[in-house]
């Protein structure tokens, strides 16, 4: 006989492994669903090596931690919405460890200045603006307390300058003698007043002649207002008065209810007194020369001045016409209480005329102001020549974010997490999550059906009443209940191993509920294969059943175990994200942990939360689908004409 | 050779077993677990907190050991009333507590619901029975859901076989492709989406169903108007499952008549000459009855248990949504109320099924 060539170790793994894995994906680019599954699977897995290699090392507790991304803008699109004509302000940090200008003194102070350069190049406005100030230094000189002292301004594009705020820095109180203690302080550097004052002296905003007249008391009173509102506007709107020219548009309010009413209420009054001598007739006579002159603001366009002048002048007249009246008991008493009450109207109207804007509407609208941004930062202390080398560097770094109206690649949610950095995150997750149930299924369907078929009888029953009982109980409710308990039962165990322990919690029930349908299947295919002449045989030549199970059945199962493994990936996941769209949550940066959150603060409409993940979600399902459909048709070479 | 009757028999004897053993997994789940036992022990706590706070609030003076004493009483008849100790005042451990419910929910003995999240789907306060909310409940799912199911699979029963027998043509690709990519899309996703689109944006729909429950409830004093109204809040939900689902089903409704289409005898029908008509009568459809007959049936008996996911991204008050609030505030009585209801259904569905085999299959008559 030729000599048996032994087989080295080599080729074995080139004949079990190599040659059919080669096979199989020759056989699965044969087909489009095949060709399209594969690229898409290729794709997630590089993403997911990416993610392992670029993103730091304790992604997960920083994720959930607020603070770690405070400094990005919230509710964010991605910058690119500005290729669809969205107007985008790009965010900056600008950050300076050392003073831009050396420390130099004037008026008995030690003064150091930091000065950062924003440009903004598209009419947007960022979200906004913030001052984080790190170790800024305090010291404690012979038992005085020298605190730095921070001033903020703006030197804007058009020359303006904006006051944003002026503040000691008074943090702490632990500094003991001759000792330099530091601060981490983050300002609120939003000084309404100081911002709508700067504002309105640069650009000298009052109320126009042709509204107030020329009274320049009303003049003043006009500005303070809108001071005022624009108070109100930097409260409410923050950034949209810092990055932008707010522009004023007065318009006059109309006056004609108020002033019909008082008429009307004289008219009735007029109509009232019966003339029975002259005097009376007088009485009469000066209550329609005030009605006509109150009239007689309605006509033409009066200027507040001249509102008020006549108001006034009327308000007299009446006033003296009661005083008459009540003197000799010309008006009943109804009457002069009525006339009393009109007096008391005009004046009430006079005084709210005087001191608020209810003769004109203020409107305040602001348009963003593209260019050169000009950040100073200038820290003082008191001249004290110790201080002077504490002082020179007084903080270790100065910090200036002007978060953008936009972030990254696909923006940000509610904290200002960067939703890019998750989505990436979350592949090799939800990849883990969804080939280790398959696996595993796979094979515990695969076993127990191959047992069952194989060895009948009493097994048999039981595997099958098994595999009945499981099959019938619908899964998600149990999910809910038992990853609801793993994790109040892990909650003491910090984040990392709580979210492990769900994750594994959640995976477990997939796999002790869902090898059923396989296993049933797999039993009937066994049944078929066992009656086989070639089982016979190798029965007959003494095989071990072992033998027989692994050498002969297991083979021809293979092919649809595999095909049944890949169509059972997306069932794990999606699983995965239904729970946590559904509020149970385990804590990883996964895709269902974005739609969850999105969901939880009722969001809808911010597209780029909700969309991108549930993408990634269909394109992995779509990957292992169209696989399977590949694959099912290998198997099943019936169905082979596609 | 057993007749049918025997053959009936021992499949309702298998089924009915199967229920039994589901209906006690799941309780063991509840209660082998300390899940109720947990629940239960807060609201007792919760329960003798708030009464101890009344009675302080209203004035009355009590010294510290009277206090005490109260506390313990209430505690007492608290964990009697939630059956953690039994009339001596023993705890009964889970195990034990788990086969009273086993028992319970075997007579259908389902209690009463008793958190108010729960009943609140009922628009009642709590202790509502768990009958009659789920008779309450129920209705609103079978207007989402099943007519959603019913809609599908009139859809795929008449489509499905005339693609299958054009198969590979161009048709048979596009529902392949949709079948793809639309199984890939998770519903509630899909439901989110769609929420997104058509109800925020372009306002077509609402965006929160739960106003739905009222119309129904009130169904018969103006049964016209409220139709109009049920439809317009069901629109949305049933066009998202029928979109998201309709691949599914013709996708396996055509494979289904496809692994008949090539049997020998259809060629050989084919190859005679006989008309298609008759074919696809006498041929295809007689055999292809019971598998898409089975799975017609047991998609509406699943369909009554709601969608949980789904139910609860529409905000719909419906079954899903009583098992979601039973579920997250522990409410062991509708939990166990839902499962008996929802398993039950199907697992009738399926002894429905068996008889219909035997009348359908000759094969299966014979056996």
């Amino acid at each position: 006989m030729a000599g048996k060539k032994e087989l080295t170790l080599a080729d074995k793994i080139s004949l079990k492994l190599i040659r059919p894995m080669k096979n199989v994906i020759k056989d699965l680019l044969r087909y489009w669903t095949g060709r399209v599954g594969l690229v898409i699977l290729l794709a997630l897995i590089g993403i997911s090596i990416y993610a392992m290699v670029a993103l730091p090392q304790g992604f997960v507790a920083r994720w959930e931690s607020a603070s770690y991304w405070d400094e990005n803008p919230q509710w964010a699109p991605p910058t690119w919405v500005s290729a669809f004509g969205f107007p985008v302000a790009e965010g900056s940090i600008i950050s300076k460890t050392m003073p831009d200008e050396p420390l130099s003194v004037e008026g008995g102070r030690f003064i150091v200045r930091y000065v950062g350069v924003y440009k903004l190049e598209q009419p947007a406005f960022p979200q906004d603006l913030v001052l984080k100030l790190t170790g800024l230094k305090i010291a404690n000189i012979s038992g005085t307390i020298y605190v730095p002292h921070v001033y903020l301004y703006i030197k804007r594009p058009d020359g303006s300058l904006i006051d944003m705020f002026e503040s000691d820095i008074v943090v702490g109180g632990n500094e003991t003698i001759g000792f330099v203690a530091t601060r981490d302080t983050k300002p609120d550097i939003y000084d309404l007043w100081r911002i709508s004052s700067s504002l309105v002296s640069y650009y000298n905003f009052s109320i126009p002649v042709d509204i107030v007249g020329n009274n320049v008391t009303l003049q003043r009173i006009g500005e303070s207002i809108i001071i005022s509102r624009l108070r109100d506007e930097v409260r409410l709107k923050r950034s949209a008065l810092v990055f932008g020219v707010p522009s004023i548009t007065v318009t006059k309010r109309d006056q004609t209810p108020m002033v019909q009413s008082i008429s009307a209420s004289l008219e009735t009054l007029i109509s009232q007194i019966e003339i029975d001598n002259d005097q009376v007739a007088m009485v009469k006579e000066r209550l329609i020369e005030s009605k006509n002159s109150l009239d007689s603001l309605l006509e033409g366009d009066k200027t507040l001045t001249e509102y008020l002048a006549t108001l006034e002048r009327v308000s007299a007249n009446l006033t003296q016409t009661w005083k008459i009246a009540f003197a000799d008991l010309l008006l009943d008493s109804k009457q002069l209480s009525d006339l009393e009450s009109i007096i008391r109207s005009i004046n009430r109207y006079i005084e709210q005329l005087y001191t608020t804007d209810a003769f004109y509407e203020i409107k305040i609208t602001s348009t963003p102001l593209t260019g050169r941004y000009e950040f100073n930062v200038i820290i003082t202390y008191t001249a004290k020549e110790e201080l002077r080398d504490v002082v020179s560097i007084p903080a270790s770094e100065v910090r200036i974010i002007v978060k953008g109206n936009a972030y990254g690649m696909l923006g940000t949610d509610d904290l200002g997490r960067d939703l890019y950095q998750v989505l990436i995150y979350g592949t090799p997750i939800a990849l883990a999550i969804g080939l280790t149930t398959a696996i595993i299924t796979t094979f515990l369907g695969v076993f127990a059906g191959i047992t069952s078929g194989y060895y009948g009888g009493f097994i048999d029953e039981v595997i099958q009443r098994l595999a009945d009982i499981i099959g019938n109980i619908p899964t998600l409710p149990i999910l809910i209940i038992l990853a609801q308990i793993a994790q109040t039962q892990y909650a003491a165990y910090g984040t990392e191993v709580r979210a492990l322990m769900t994750i594994l919690t959640i995976i477990g029930v997939l796999i002790v509920f869902g090898w059923g349908g396989l296993a049933i299947t797999v039993r009937a295919m066994t049944l078929s294969i066992k009656e086989e002449p070639y089982i016979d045989a190798a029965k007959a030549l003494g095989a071990s059943n072992s033998r027989i199970i692994f050498k002969h059945i297991f083979p021809q199962v293979a092919m649809y175990a595999s095909a049944s493994l890949v169509a059972s990936v997306p069932g794990a996941i999606l699983s995965e994200a239904g729970l946590s769209v559904l509020g149970i949550r385990h804590g990883w940066p996964t895709w269902g942990a974005i739609l969850s959150r999105a969901r939880d603060t009722g969001r809808y409409d911010i597209w780029w939360w909700i969309l991108p993940p549930g993408i990634m979600l269909s394109l992995t399902s779509l990957a292992f689908i169209l696989l399977g459909l590949a694959v099912e048709k290998i198997v099943e070479p019936r169905l082979r004409t596609l | 050779m057993p007749g049918a009757g025997y053959v009936i028999a021992r499949r309702g004897l298998i089924l009915l077993f199967s229920y039994v053993m589901i209906i006690i997994v799941v309780a063991a789940v509840m209660e082998a677990t300390g899940y109720t036992q947990r629940i239960y022990e807060s609201i007792v706590r919760e329960s003798v907190q708030a009464e101890i706070q009344a009675l302080v609030r209203a004035g009355r003076q009590l010294s510290p050991t009277e206090l005490e004493q109260l506390r313990k009483d209430l505690e007492v008849y608290y964990s009697k009333m939630y059956g953690l100790i039994d009339e001596e005042g023993n705890p009964i451990p889970p195990y034990v507590r788990m086969w009273i419910l086993v028992k319970n929910a075997l007579t259908f003995n389902l209690g009463k619901a008793t958190k108010e999240s729960v009943a609140q789907l009922a628009s009642r306060l709590p202790p509502v029975p768990v009958n009659e909310l789920i008779a309450t409940v129920l209705p609103r799912t079978v207007v989402m859901i099943t007519v959603a199911d019913i809609i599908m699979a009139a859809i795929a029963l008449s489509l499905a076989p005339r693609i299958a027998y054009r198969h590979g043509g161009l048709l048979d690709r596009a529902i392949i492709s949709y079948f793809a990519i639309f199984n890939a899309i998770p519903l509630w996703w899909l439901a989110m989406i769609l929420i997104l689109i058509l109800g925020y944006q372009l306002r077509i729909f609402p965006t929160n169903m739960r106003p739905v429950s009222t119309y129904m409830m009130t169904f018969w004093n103006d049964p016209v108007n409220n139709f109009v109204q049920i439809a317009y809040y069901a629109a949305l939900p049933i066009i998202t499952i029928v979109v998201a689902g309709l691949g599914g089903w013709l996708y396996s409704v055509r494979a289904m008549v496809l692994r008949i289409v090539r049997e020998d005898y259809v060629v050989v029908a084919k190859a005679k000459g006989l008309p298609e008509r008759d074919i696809a009568r006498k041929y295809i459809l007689r055999v292809a009855i019971s598998p898409v007959l089975t799975s017609v049936i047991l998609s509406l008996a699943y369909s009554l248990g709601g969608y949980i996911i789904t139910e609860s991204v529409f905000d719909w008050p419906g079954m899903g949504s009583l098992y979601y609030a039973a579920l997250t505030t522990g409410d062991t009585p509708t939990v166990i109320g839902l499962f008996v209801v929802t398993v039950g259904v199907y697992v009738i569905a399926r002894f429905i099924l068996e008889i219909l085999y035997i009348v359908l299959d000759p094969r299966v008559r014979a056996r």
